[in-house]
């Protein structure tokens, strides 16, 4: 979709980008990951030639872009920036509807546009349609800077730091959000940050570039198993194990578990020989706690002994990482904690050993 | 911090109206004389025409307490009160010259302290008022243009007849309105030619730090320069460019006149014009255009539909400035032969002629006045929705 052939880049003496080929796969997002300097907005913005390369070529859809004009290049290219760059003095919805407008869509199917976009967003149309940007916090901006991107319905979207002027808690959100927003979008997306974290979290691919040079393009989980070399291996951070264990999915790692309602006569269910211990549900099946085999049978108030337990701090979704796991496994102390859904009904468990086995089975083959 | 802030205006409006009302009470409204060589008797309002004193003092106090109002609906009338107070002063003089005419046929009215304190005082209450009111650009520009179609009518209708001042205008009418005109003609092109100027300056120094320090160096340089003198300066080369192309002077071109004053008038005026055009654009953030660039708007169009729309209100702000001060500039120009409102003042100036003098300055000050005004509502109606008051307040109630 999007194809680097031995681009480069200088200003002045310096190479921003040396003799960079890459090639950015249909639906995939591609995180360009590095420090500071090392080129990823040069590389991002040759794409949409807001930057042109000194030498080289870029293909975008089987074409050069050179061969088109950059102003209908760039409406065809979802563009999501840093500082957001929202008009000012144009309500919301006006923001949202500058692309279709610049394309000469009609007003109707502009303004239907608009609506489902901020609804894709998160942001109820009918009351952010008409605020000014100023009235926005910046997550608010940063997701109206999204829909606007999504507008005219690029086939490609270009992110340039999009998030990291955001709070931490808020950037969670938006990723997460983002991340939804695409596997339902399937775009093709460039994206540049330069937090790992926030690159191993995104990419389908995480391109390292250091120094204007292509350092390595991998999945996540190949760039943390085998970093190309010291660079990338210091770049990715020493806990890049545990990085890892972020790739993979509760859900994906989890196993059954014994599980009792906690209408059915649970004392003699916990005076048997089965099982160390029982995960008890209510009658939807949403968690209450665990019972120890024999401690429960001798004591009179199951209610009582269940109203005591912290269940939410210890509960791991199943679309939660094994990272999170481990992380709450670690703050409960115990070995296995159970798996939930949405509604907190008690889907599995998962312990120490599925974590192991996780960490063993997950490897990639370089 | 806020309740300090609201009551400010307040205490500051009680102060003007006190001024208004003692003004009004204690100082000679006019002076009557029975002829051209006495200097006549004081008279005041109270005596002269006590159910109108009566009603200005009304007005005051209203507009003390109105303007401290919370109330949008009082704040706005607040801010019309000014305009009425000016209207009673008006009818006041009206009535002053109808005891004139009772006096004798020779007899002049002058009008005296009384009249321009409470006229300052008027002005004082506009600026205030003008300031707190919601929508003060349109209040202000209808206001003024109400109170001077009132003062033309009046004086159309002959009430003022037997003013000194407009005695002396009718004796100089033809000679007034040329002036007049002329020096419209000049302040307005002056604006326009320094607008024009200033303008393209400031979008070039934009874009090119030459520009900048160049282009803002000459400004500064000739701002420094009092008008007098910069007059003076432009004699010497436009005397010797009409000696080598006589052709110029058909045009009417000279050392002196209106050519060197034209200049002299459209430099001044382009310094403001330029220097706020130039931090306009430059207050347009980069994320704003790098995004329109990005999205696919062409130079022309970013300009049109995003950098002028958020500059144009900046750069209004300066062509104001510049056009109160070529108003103003434009009377010295008299010195240079340019003619203009300047030469009532300085022959008046030269015969000690007051009532000259003052004919020459009332329509400056009018004039200066109006065209604040009116360039303030034009600020006003440049302003984006998303910058004027509607939206700060819809931020606050949120």
């Amino acid at each position: 979709m999007i194809k680097f052939e031995g681009v480069s880049r200088s200003f002045g003496a310096q190479r921003a980008v040396d003799d960079l080929s890459l090639e950015v796969r249909e639906r995939e997002l591609c995180v360009l990951v590095g420090p500071s300097g090392a080129g990823k907005s040069t590389v991002l913005r040759m794409i949409n030639r807001l930057v042109e390369p000194s030498s080289g070529r870029i293909m975008v859809g089987g074409r050069d872009v050179r061969s088109r004009r950059p102003e209908d290049l760039r409406r065809g290219i979802g563009y999501v920036i840093q500082g957001v760059g929202l008009f000012p003095h144009l309500s919301v919805s006006d923001n949202v509807a500058v692309v279709p407008e610049l394309l000469g869509w009609e007003r109707r199917r502009v303004e239907a546009r608009v609506n489902e976009m901020l609804e894709l967003v998160g942001l109820e149309p009918g009351r952010y349609g008409r605020r000014w940007p100023s009235e926005l916090s910046g997550g608010e901006a940063q997701r109206v800077g999204v829909a606007r991107a999504l507008a005219s319905d690029p086939p490609i979207l270009l992110m340039d730091e999009p998030f990291s002027a955001v709070d931490p808690i808020n950037r969670l959100r938006l990723q997460k959000e983002f991340l939804e927003i695409q596997r339902a979008l399937r775009k093709t997306v460039v994206f540049v940050t330069h937090d790992v974290d926030e690159a191993i979290r995104l990419a389908d691919r995480i391109a390292l570039l250091r120094l204007g040079r292509l350092v390595q393009y991998d999945a996540p989980e190949v760039v943390l198993e085998h970093p190309a070399d010291a660079f990338v291996a210091g770049f990715v951070g020493a806990d890049r194990a545990l990085k890892r264990l972020s790739r993979l999915s509760v859900r994906d790692w989890m196993h059954e578990a014994r599980s009792a309602r906690l209408d059915e006569s649970l004392s003699a269910l916990l005076c048997g020989e089965e099982g160390d211990y029982w995960w008890i549900t209510d009658e939807s099946g949403r968690l209450l706690g665990s019972l120890d085999r024999g401690l429960a049978s001798c004591h009179g108030d199951i209610r009582e002994l269940l109203a005591g337990q912290r269940t939410e701090d210890m509960a791991v979704s199943a679309d939660a990482n094994i990272r999170d796991a481990l992380s709450a496994m670690l703050g409960s102390s115990a070995r296995t904690i159970p798996v939930v859904d949405r509604e907190f009904r008690l889907l599995g468990e998962i312990g120490l050993p599925d974590i192991e086995r996780a960490a063993e089975n997950g490897r990639v083959e370089p | 911090m806020r309740e300090r802030r609201e009551r400010r205006p307040t205490a500051a409006a009680s102060a003007i109206a006190a001024a208004g009302i003692a003004a009004a009470i204690f100082a000679p409204f006019f002076r009557l004389a029975p002829n051209r060589i006495v200097r006549g008797e004081p008279l005041f309002l109270s005596s002269a025409a006590p159910l109108l004193l009566g009603v200005l003092v009304l007005v005051w106090l209203a507009f003390a307490l109105a303007s401290g109002s919370e109330r949008r609906a009082l704040a706005e009338a607040a801010a019309w009160l000014p305009f009425l107070a000016a209207a009673l002063y008006l009818v006041a003089a009206a009535l002053a010259c109808r005891r004139g005419a009772a006096a004798g046929p020779a007899s002049r009215i002058g009008l005296a302290s009384g009249f321009w304190l409470g006229s300052l005082v008027v002005y004082l209450a506009y600026v205030i008022s003008s300031r707190r009111a919601k929508s003060p650009g349109w209040i202000g520009a209808i206001g003024a243009l109400a109170l001077l179609a009132f003062t033309a009518a009046l004086l159309l209708a002959g009430s003022f007849d037997r003013l000194a001042l407009v005695k002396e205008w009718g004796a100089q009418r033809d000679v007034f309105a040329a002036e007049l005109t002329r020096h419209l003609s000049l302040a307005g092109g002056a604006v326009l030619a320094g607008g024009i100027l200033g303008a393209g300056i400031g979008a070039a120094a934009a874009r090119s730090r030459a520009v900048n320090s160049v282009g803002f160096l000459a400004l500064n340089v000739v701002q420094t320069i009092p008008s007098l003198a910069l007059f003076g300066f432009l004699i010497i080369p436009l005397a010797a460019l009409v000696d080598r192309f006589p052709t110029l002077r058909d045009l009417g071109i000279g050392g002196i006149g209106p050519a060197p004053a034209l200049i002299a008038l459209s430099l001044y005026a382009a310094l403001p014009v330029a220097r706020n055009t130039l931090a306009a654009l430059e207050a347009v953030p980069a994320s704003v255009r790098d995004a329109g660039m990005g999205m696919g708007m062409g130079r022309t169009r970013l300009f049109l539909k995003v950098e002028l729309p958020l500059a144009l209100p900046v750069a209004l702000a300066g062509l104001r400035t510049a056009a109160v001060q070529a108003v103003g500039n434009t009377a010295v120009a008299a010195l240079i032969g340019a003619g203009g409102l300047g030469v009532f003042i300085f022959q008046g100036l030269g015969q000690f002629a007051m009532d000259m003098v003052l004919l020459g300055t009332l329509p400056l000050v009018a004039m200066a006045l109006l065209v604040d005004v009116v360039f303030g509502a034009l600020v006003a109606a440049a302003t984006p929705k998303a910058f004027s008051g509607a939206a700060k307040a819809a931020e606050a109630k949120r």
